[in-house]
């Protein structure tokens, strides 16, 4: 074995007055950072192996844990930075891709961080949510063109099918397999808790789970694992997984490692294979192959479902969207380049795709031009972070969005961004029943419960400010969004204005 | 056509009489050629459509969203933004560039009979609540006014330019038999000042060019409406509806009523507004009533909707060229009723709609019609304070939002029924109403004549809304 050139990223901190050898640390983690030292008494710590995940410092009793970032550092460089020269060292060494999870940390711009919302004063009443009605339902799905009446006048009030939220917020595709039986289980209690879906991912429905189909979005991906026809009609829509925001353009692979016993009915794949997704659906080549499978999933449900599709924003989206607002789908989903993932090359993740803010505005207003915003709902997702971040998609022009990091976060995620080692110490990530087990699907699911109800407090506060007491008024609202510090192309191409003009 | 012709000699320009009466004699061909396109507000966006896919850094300007500054204020002007009006304002503020702040007044007159009377009763109301507008704007919209014409479209036209007048002209020839044409009427009024060139048409579709254009003729008469308002500089079509006109000005309403010699119409309602912005002197094209066709809006409030109005109703080939909220709520009034189909009470249902939790205590059948109606229209709810009077063909409606957030009372005295922003502006006319009553937010009062109940809209009457 050659050298290492590595350097843990991290130091363990361990106040030796506080600490009391209780050695909940070493059995808490995975990663086997933390061991008892016979000849001292003392634990000690491998600090190469630690992920600051903050799982032993959230378990010490005595509150002795700390994590902190080395200071030990390469010769500075604005260039050659030091993560930098590691991932060529880690490279050198492997020959292999190097693999990531969860958004990008590079330091890009986040827009909803760089708009401001409007309030009411003098003109306009502000409403007090808790004194008046504040509606924050919607409603997914094609809207009718055109009003049709029956022989006697009436309004004949049958539509496209359509998603019912209470709230405008869906859990976003996680596959059983990338997170767990109880993490799933907590995400399914708490959407059918709020009024609201949650998405199965592409990893097919586990058979426990049926019993939540009413809030259950099923997803179709290019690997097609789990689907038949009991799976397409178990849930209350079907989502076409075209891409996603975190690895445009590439596919996925669970390795057999995770494919235990159920995981591999749930997939319908053999025990230990590799369940591997191709970058294509290999049906769909353009878009009238996307519309077939569209209308083969509708026929496949007898028009009861709505269909969603589910995109990367890439830099051409709104032709993309265009496109797929004309082939018979009922909602588009697109995902941000912030977007999470289980496991991603960093190179993709890092530098493929654009920001969500960006692809929502153009997207609205491309199928505003061209007429046809009503043939489709438009749910956006990748790194909607608070209900600020919410209120903001809304006002560009979102139906709804999707949110899955957030989920995980309030499940006790700490964004260490090491699921793809499937070790993870929460019990979210990984399919170990030992780690599993520490996620307590209803003290989760009510975690998710109590975050998603917090968000709609705060949207309705900053609703009422506005004065508007409907989510639809704040819908494309953008005259209630300002820019601040963005220059002249991206106020142009988020539709908005400087703050003071 | 010739018999028309001879009614054109009085108060007509003698060049327009002239190109009129030339026409008649064009032969057929050379005519068909001259008339061969229809106005389409949507062109641009029709070829855009066809475009190949572009980048989100390259928008051509066309494309670039338009976001200038708008004042979501009911009452509020702003100023056109893609047509600034030559040589005005030059060095005050321009409408809509800056946030207007405003209250109003309102007022509506119908007699249900029919019985035609002047517009010196609307004056006598609205004048009551002088101190509800600043003298930035008052307007009128009268309905059975033009009996004589009522055939005809009567296009009132405001005029920046001689040149935007010959543009326009051009156009209307081009598009319609121009019937009559005639400055309007007006009385000096020393408060009333800057007014543009006002002019009057009596107009029908071109037979031919109507035919061609394979669309009814109020849509054709529409989007010749709109592509004026929004291609002309200087040109601003503010009334094009059958038998009714809008007269309105920069001023207190009751000069704009003395300005316009309302004295001399006789309809058998009338609506009137009057407008409280602040900071900038007014654009006569921004003073309400705002009508298309038949209908005519006046507002009282500020809707915190708007651009999510907008952004929808300007799909459907309209182009809010004043950027104010009033101006998309009869633009929405005009597509839920006219090309949805849609009673004026299910738009009330779709405008100022019920609250979820009120639709889910209704009967089966109606939860479903409420439920189909505010989702299939989402984008058309307006939220925030408003009130306002919708005038149309033989009715009047008048509608508070959903929490009633602007002031609005009715009242009724045998065929007359009134509506008002205060009690006072009804009483000073009529002191001892049969009943008076305030109308409940959300709940419209739906007025028609007697001689059109049970009419195509199928109003419940006398009066809804109680």
């Amino acid at each position: 074995m050659g050298i290492n050139y590595l350097y843990p990223d991290f130091e363990v901190i361990r106040n030796q007055d506080r600490c009391i050898t209780c050695r909940v640390c070493e059995r808490q983690c995975a990663n086997e950072v933390h061991s008892f030292d016979e000849a001292t008494g003392r634990m000690k710590a491998d600090e190469s192996k630690c992920v600051n995940c903050h799982r032993c410092v959230s378990l010490c009793p005595t509150h002795a844990l700390k994590i902190v970032r080395t200071d030990h550092i390469f010769k500075e460089n604005a260039n050659w930075k030091g993560e930098v020269i590691q991932d060529i060292y880690r490279q050198a060494e492997s020959g292999g891709v190097l693999l990531a999870s969860m958004g990008t940390p590079k330091d890009y711009p986040v827009y909803w961080d760089k708009m401001l919302v409007n309030a009411s004063q003098v003109t306009n009443p502000s409403i007090d949510p808790l004194r008046e009605p504040m509606e924050t339902r919607t409603y997914l799905g094609q809207k009718a063109s055109a009003v049709t009446r029956d022989t006697n006048g009436r309004i004949i009030t049958k539509t496209a099918p359509q998603l019912k939220l209470e709230i405008p917020i869906m859990f976003s595709a996680m596959s059983y397999g990338s997170i767990s039986y109880n993490a799933h289980k907590s995400l399914a209690l708490a959407a059918q808790k709020l009024g609201i879906y949650y998405n199965t991912g592409e990893g097919g429905l586990h058979e426990d789970f049926y019993q939540y189909g009413k809030n259950t979005i099923v997803q179709v991906a290019s690997g097609r694992f789990g689907v038949h026809p009991g799976y397409l009609n178990a849930g209350a829509a079907i989502e076409i997984k075209m891409g996603q925001g975190a690895k445009p353009g590439i596919g996925g692979h669970l390795p057999g490692s995770k494919i235990g016993e159920d995981i591999s009915k749930t997939r319908m794949i053999p025990l230990h294979s590799d369940a591997i997704s191709p970058a294509p659906h290999h049906d769909i080549y353009s878009i009238e192959d996307l519309r077939q499978l569209v209308f083969a999933l509708k026929e496949a449900t007898a028009y009861t479902k709505p269909v969603i599709v589910k995109v990367a924003a890439v830099h051409n989206i709104s032709a993309i969207a265009s496109g797929i607002a004309r082939s018979g789908a009922d909602i588009i989903a697109i995902d941000g380049f912030r977007g999470g993932t289980g496991a991603a090359p960093a190179r993709t993740r890092d530098n493929v795709g654009i920001p969500i803010e960006l692809a929502l505005a153009s997207v609205d207003e491309r199928l505003r031009q061209e007429g046809i915003r009503g043939n489709v709902s438009l749910v956006v997702g990748g790194s909607i972070r608070s209900s600020s971040d919410v209120l903001k998609a809304v006002a560009l022009g979102a139906d709804a969005v999707y949110v899955a990091t957030s989920a995980l976060i309030a499940l006790g995620c700490h964004l260490c961004r090491t699921c793809h080692s499937g070790k993870c110490n929460w019990g979210i990530a990984t399919q170990n029943p030992e780690l599993v087990k520490r996620l307590n699907p209803e003290i989760g699911s009510e975690r998710l419960v109590n975050l998603i109800t917090a968000w709609n407090h705060e949207l309705k506060e900053m609703m009422g400010g506005m004065g508007i007491n409907s989510i639809e008024a704040l819908r494309g609202n953008r005259l209630m969004l300002r820019g601040i510090g963005l220059n002249e192309t991206e106020l142009q191409i988020l539709g908005i204005k400087h703050a003071g003009a | 056509m010739l018999a028309y012709s001879n009614c054109i000699l009085h108060g007509a320009d003698a060049k327009i009489m002239l190109l009129t009466l030339l026409l008649l004699y064009v032969p057929l061909s050379t005519y068909l050629q001259k008339h061969l396109t229809i106005p389409s507000p949507r062109d641009k966006q029709m070829h855009f459509r066809y475009d190949k896919a572009y980048s989100i850094g390259q928008r051509r300007p066309s494309e670039v969203p338009r976001m200038r500054e708008v004042s979501v204020m009911g009452a509020f002007f702003s100023y056109p933004r893609r047509r600034p009006m030559n040589g005005y304002h030059q060095k005050t503020p321009l409408e809509g560039e800056v946030r207007i702040p405003s209250g109003c007044a309102i007022s509506g007159i119908i007699s249900r009979s029919g019985n035609r009377f002047s517009g010196r009763e609307a004056i006598s109301s609205i004048a009551v609540m002088h101190d509800r507008s600043n003298g930035l704007g008052g307007g009128f919209a009268g309905y059975g006014i033009y009996p004589e014409y009522a055939d005809f479209y009567a296009l009132h036209v405001f005029y920046y330019s001689s040149e935007a007048k010959r543009s326009c002209e051009e156009f209307l020839e081009e598009h319609f038999d121009l019937i009559n044409l005639s400055k309007i009427p007006t009385t000096k009024q020393h408060a009333i000042t800057d007014e543009p060139l006002i002019w009057r048409y009596f107009v029908t579709p071109l037979p031919t060019k109507l035919a061609s254009s394979q669309l009814d003729e109020k849509e054709y008469t529409s989007r010749c409406v709109i592509k004026v308002n929004k291609e002309i500089d200087g040109a601003y079509v503010f009334s094009s509806g059958k038998n009714m006109g809008v007269f309105k000005a920069v001023g207190y309403p009751e000069d704009v009523g003395e300005f316009y010699r309302l004295d001399d119409y006789e309809g058998y309602s009338w609506t009137v507004h009057g407008r409280y912005p602040t900071n900038t002197p007014g654009w006569w094209g921004g003073a309400h009533p705002f009508s298309l066709l038949d209908y005519s809006v006046v507002h009282n409030g500020e809707i915190s909707s708007y651009d999510a109005n907008r952004r929808f109703i300007e799909m459907f080939g309209y182009a809010c060229t004043l950027m104010t909220d009033t101006e998309v709520i009869t633009y929405m009034i005009d597509y839920l009723n006219r090309k949805q189909g849609l009673s004026f009470e299910e738009v009330a249902h779709v405008i100022a709609a019920p609250f979820w939790s009120t639709i889910e205590g209704k009967s089966q059948e109606e939860r479903e019609v409420y439920t189909y109606l505010r989702n299939t229209f989402a984008s058309m709810l307006i939220t925030g304070p408003f009130s306002i009077i919708l005038g149309f063909s033989g009715g009047l409606m008048a509608l508070n939002d959903r929490l009633k957030l602007r002031s609005l009372v009715a009242a009724e005295k045998d065929d007359r029924v009134y509506l008002a922003s205060e009690e006072a502006a009804i009483r000073v006319i009529c002191p001892e109403p049969d009943r008076l009553w305030y109308p409940s937010g959300g709940k419209p009062v739906i007025v028609t004549l007697d001689s059109q109940q049970g009419g195509q809209d199928g109003h419940q009457l006398p009066v809804s809304g109680l």
